[in-house]
């Protein structure tokens, strides 16, 4: 890459200035962090004055035992559940909408592209009692329920993300392999969707964070002890008791896997919000 | 992004069998299209679709949560026509709410805007190194607004020991000031409770709903900065070189150059954090819970409140009429996008 | 993959059949309960206390399952203020809790919709009994039917001090109310913030109003409010927010939105504020969350918020923590037993006896509790029918206007504006007919 400024003056200018941004922009983790590390009474004289010794797991071990540990769990079966049921779902569809022509295609592209614009409240309120009806209360079946409904709001993203990947696969190759007597979804399975894998794990990951991070649908439609970390870490902001140390603590386990998941697969994250961004 | 092409030759291996049963696969192909997307929209009529209009439709009746609406009940309906609509938008909470939403929707899509511009310029402007800082402002993007409204609750914490924002107004001596400037009012010290008024005549604004726009800006703006450094790979070096030949500075280059190339992604940053700045929830329910008083309620707080908070009088109507005019709003708002994204079909 | 996306797509016709059928048949799932009596396997119940009082709440339920071995109790602890929304959504839901923890306002719009256990016969051996007095049967009524027992209770309008303090500012402990502002100006003038109020949590601020409406406009008007009998607009009430508007005025620290219950309550306890105006469960706290080596009785102790007015009768102001169970819970025998068990003297001394705590049932003696302070507070306690009392008001009418309640006491503590308060209050709580 050749950067487009040579004099000296600015670039050092350029790089102090982004330098100081980013480090800027770090802040809120590092103070959530080092907050984590210590204990109530060092945390009540300022975290910037730790000494190292003070650092300890302890806000950790007290928070996960608290009940943050089962929120953690959950929000894994949650997540998972939904990338899953999204992915299975949206890309058979997306697939569909790239490659195949069919009637309502127009209306029904319409109506799922506008999941990504209409709120979750219009939803909210009438899915209580519709859970009752399915008989999707009560039960581990809850769980089902909240990924059905992450995956109707994760349709018109699929469709469209997913949709961008599956379109770029040229034509003559499918083509060329139906000839050959491969059926639809032989095509799909065995052509179009190993092409899309870069693709498909751009999304997962993206909603991945999507569905780890919601608070609304989670509080909203799950029994106590289902809830995920999100819904779990605003009860603990209980304001009945002083315990940043715990509060700290449990930020840091509801940011640590979708940030292990972006620092491993960094690429693949923005390579999916770069697509959704030039597409756009 | 182009697909690698190599895994494609495996295909024509499964050849035999897959011509013996050509004929009913012939068939079938008629309905492969339907059998694709038939899972996806099974999952989307149930529980988006049939949802979504039970919501419209119980928004013209009374009706309390723990005696929900069903369209299957006729005998339990109690229709109030367009009441619900009218009490809503008589109700002086409703106004006090859709100030706060406002302010969110005009300060929220600047901030991102404005700071992911600067970045994403002065990224483009280097040499190397540019991914390591997209990275650093990406990073919150992963992390969830009720983490970010807890980590935010830290910083802002009033007491100077603990709270880091006021241990640096500490030491630079500032902290506990009041500034009166015109109509503007700001106190120091009491970020979420207290930060001062902007009084303008018609309406006082709340600054307390900048201290919940700011945390929401921290983790969004990553969005912007990869939406933007994705439109500014299109600008050419040449073009620049060029327009240094002719005698431009670097403000001129990014002002002339670069700023009209980020148009189109501008557009997209803009509505997409309209609508991020519409649907805030999360932030407020964790930092403040729409207080002190109702200073930071917004609308979307306070439809949740309405269906699950206030038992004593059955208003899941009025919250439903106020989900659909804040659907209205939002589709309003990001039609000219809808349409975008739609012209931009695949297939 | 294809088999698995068949059964999953036949698994969603198969739903959606069913909730058509279900839709159809009016959405009927009453739940078979086994008989009563025994009490046997899992229950759920919600409460809203942690730390300190979340253990002790915890010592309670571990020796209701040590009683009773056959079941299990799974506690899930809710902020308080989102109990009211919790409870709506699990009992919109269709999976309510078994057991409870529920304030009056609460009660009632469930009893409304007939969702709770009827505890009326339970209720009418404990009145007889002389472990309850029948006012308190009627907090834990909805139209005559008694819906809640009586687990924690609490007395308000404590005004909690350190006595070396005291001695240190030369202030006597004050017995009128114009000693109490009296002791307040000195503490003013001697550079001691006079009080202390945790105002973000909401609630610290009805703990302020609610013995002033009491002490100024008398219990039978305190009551009438409650009920929506008068409005907010009676020159009694309005009196008693000017009252409070003088309080706030000169005696409330600037920064009461901005600190939180622990936070006041902590300040007050290392001298930083000479009063904090809380309930009985200070006696808990602040040992527990602020300063171990902090001796209820010595080094902090209350006295009762002096009358305003001498030729006022006395009136206490109560509150208290209730259960209810739910009418579909799946084990009503184990529900039963546990509500039973929460109401009992047994139950309430393993609280009793860690602090911080008022047994509401009469038959829990004195001596369980471990301090000077805990025993003073429980005396407080109206034993009797015929002690004038004042029922946590905002607690008492719940739902939206206990909410919008809470909003405009912010509000207030911010302008001391008492015709726009009481404006406000008029349009939110529309009962009295004004």
């Amino acid at each position: 890459m050749i950067g487009a400024v040579r004099s000296r003056w600015t670039i050092v200018v350029l790089y102090t200035s982004l330098t100081i941004l980013a480090l800027v922009w770090l802040v809120p983790v590092l103070s959530a962090a080092m907050t984590s590390a210590l204990p109530l009474s060092q945390i009540r004289e300022g975290w910037w004055n730790l000494s190292f010794a003070d650092l300890t797991f302890g806000n950790f071990v007290r928070a996960w035992e608290q009940g943050l540990g089962q929120h953690v769990v959950n929000s894994f079966i949650i997540t998972i559940l939904s990338v899953a049921l999204t992915l299975l779902t949206g890309s058979l569809a997306a697939y569909a909408f790239a490659q195949m022509s069919f009637r309502f295609k127009a209306t029904t592209y319409f109506l799922l592209i506008t999941t990504m614009i209409v709120p979750v409240q219009i939803i909210l309120i009438p899915m209580l009692p519709w859970f009752r009806t399915l008989g999707l209360n009560g039960g581990p079946q809850e769980y089902l329920g909240i990924a059905l409904v992450h995956t109707a709001f994760g349709a018109g993203w699929a469709i469209f993300m997913l949709g961008a990947f599956f379109s770029a696969i040229p034509k003559d190759l499918l083509e060329a392999a139906s000839i050959d007597g491969a059926g639809w979804f032989g095509v799909f399975r065995r052509i179009a969707l190993p092409l899309a894998i870069p693709g498909i794990v751009s999304f997962a990951i993206i909603d991945f964070v999507f569905v780890w991070n919601d608070l609304l649908l989670a509080l909203t439609l799950l029994a106590r002890d289902r809830q995920p970390i999100t819904v779990g870490l605003a009860n603990l902001q209980s304001p009945h008791l002083a315990q940043e140390d715990l509060v700290a603590a449990g930020s840091i386990m509801a940011i640590l896997p979708p940030l292990l998941l972006f620092a491993a697969l960094n690429r693949y994250y923005v390579r999916g919000l770069f697509a959704g961004a030039t597409k756009g | 992004m182009a697909p690698q092409h190599a895994t494609a030759t495996r295909a024509p291996r499964e050849k035999p069998s897959a011509r013996r049963s050509s004929r009913r696969s012939r068939r079938l192909e008629r309905y492969a299209p339907y059998l694709f997307i038939t899972p996806l929209l099974v999952i989307f009529v149930g529980f988006y679709l049939y949802p979504a209009l039970v919501t419209v439709l119980s928004s013209f009746f009374r009706w309390g949560l723990l005696r929900p609406w069903s369209p299957a009940e006729p005998e339990r309906w109690n229709f109030v026509g367009l009441d619900n609509y009218g009490q809503t938008l008589t109700d002086a909470s409703f106004w006090n709410a859709t100030l706060n939403t406002a302010i969110w929707l005009v300060v929220f899509p600047l901030l991102v805007a404005g700071l992911s511009l600067l970045v994403s310029i002065l990224i483009w402007y280097l040499a190397r190194g540019g991914a390591v800082f997209r990275t650093m402002f990406i990073l919150p993007m992963t992390i969830s607004l009720a983490a970010t409204g807890v980590i935010w609750s830290l910083i802002y914490n009033p007491d100077p020991q603990v709270g880091l924002l006021n241990a640096v107004l500490d030491k630079l001596g500032i902290l506990g000031a009041d500034w009166n400037v015109g109509p503007l009012e700001v106190h120091t010290g009491a970020w979420l409770s207290d930060p001062g008024v902007l009084h303008l005549g018609f309406a006082d604004l709340r600054l307390t709903n900048l201290a919940l726009v700011i945390p929401a800006f921290w983790a969004f703006t990553g969005f912007g900065v990869i939406t933007l450094t994705a439109g500014l790979t299109s600008v050419s070096y040449e073009l620049v070189e060029a327009a240094k030949v002719d005698g431009a500075n670097t403000w001129q280059v990014a002002r002339y150059v670069l700023i009209p190339a980020l148009r189109a992604p501008l557009v997209v940053v803009g509505v997409v954090s309209v609508i991020f700045a519409l649907r805030t929830f999360d932030i407020v329910f964790v930092m403040t819970g729409g207080g002190p008083a109702e200073d930071t309620m917004v609308l979307a707080l306070l439809l949740w409140q309405q269906a699950f908070a206030f038992l004593d009088t059955p208003q899941a109507g009025l919250a439903t009429a106020i989900a659909v005019l804040l659907s209205v709003v939002m589709i309003v708002a990001a039609y000219r996008y809808l349409r975008q994204l739609l012209t931009e079909k695949p297939g | 993959m294809s088999q698995r996306q068949r059964r999953l797509v036949t698994g969603i016709i198969l739903a959606a059949s069913v909730a058509l059928i279900a839709t159809a048949c009016g959405g009927d799932d009453g739940g078979e309960a086994p008989p009563p009596g025994e009490a046997s396997g899992e229950i759920r119940v919600v409460s809203n206390w942690t730390g300190s009082e979340g253990e002790a709440f915890q010592a309670v339920i571990d020796a209701f399952e040590d009683a009773n071995p056959e079941v299990t109790v799974k506690i899930e602890q809710v902020p308080f203020d989102q109990t009211q929304s919790l409870l709506t959504q699990q009992f919109a839901a269709g999976s309510p809790p078994d057991v409870s923890v529920a304030l009056p306002g609460i009660i009632r719009n469930f009893a409304e919709q007939d969702l709770l256990l009827d505890l009326s016969q339970e209720w009418d051996d404990w009145v007889q009994d002389g472990e309850y007095t029948d006012v308190l049967r009627q907090i834990a009524s909805a139209d005559g039917t008694a819906y809640a027992v009586y687990f924690k209770g609490n007395v308000n309008a404590l005004v909690w001090y350190s006595p070396k303090q005291l001695d240190q500012l030369g202030i006597e402990v004050p017995a009128t109310w114009d000693e109490f502002t009296a002791a307040m100006d000195k503490a003013k003038a001697e550079g001691v913030a006079p009080l202390a109020v945790g105002g973000k949590d909401g609630w610290p601020l009805t703990q302020w109003t609610d013995p002033i409406i009491l002490r100024v406009a008398g219990a039978e008007a305190f009551n009438q409010l409650a009920r929506g009998e008068i409005g907010w607009d009676d020159p009694r009430i309005v009196e008693s927010f000017e009252v409070f508007a003088g309080l706030v005025e000169e005696y409330f620290p600037k920064q009461t939105l901005a600190t939180g219950f622990i936070d006041a309550t902590c300040a007050r306890a290392k001298d930083r504020a000479l009063f904090q105006n809380q309930g009985a469960f200070i006696n808990l706290i602040v040992p527990a969350e602020c300063d171990e080596a902090l001796k209820p009785g010595e080094d902090f102790t209350f006295f009762l918020m002096p009358k305003f007015d001498d030729a006022m009768p006395d009136a206490q102001f109560v509150s208290g923590d209730l259960f209810i169970g739910a009418r579909d819970t799946e084990n009503e025998g184990a529900t039963r037993a546990l509500l039973t068990y929460l109401a009992s003297a047994e139950a309430q001394e393993v609280w009793a006896k860690r602090g911080g705590y008022v047994a509401p049932n009469a038959k829990v003696s004195p001596e369980v509790y471990p301090d000077a302070n805990d025993r003073k507070a429980a005396e407080l306690w109206p034993k009797s029918a015929d002690v004038p009392a004042g029922y946590d008001l905002d607690d008492w009418m719940g739902g939206e206007i206990q909410v919008k309640y809470k909003q405009a006491l912010a509000q207030f503590v911010r302008d001391t504006d008492v015709e726009k308060f009481i404006a406000t209050m008029t349009r939110v709580d529309t009962r009295a007919g004004g």
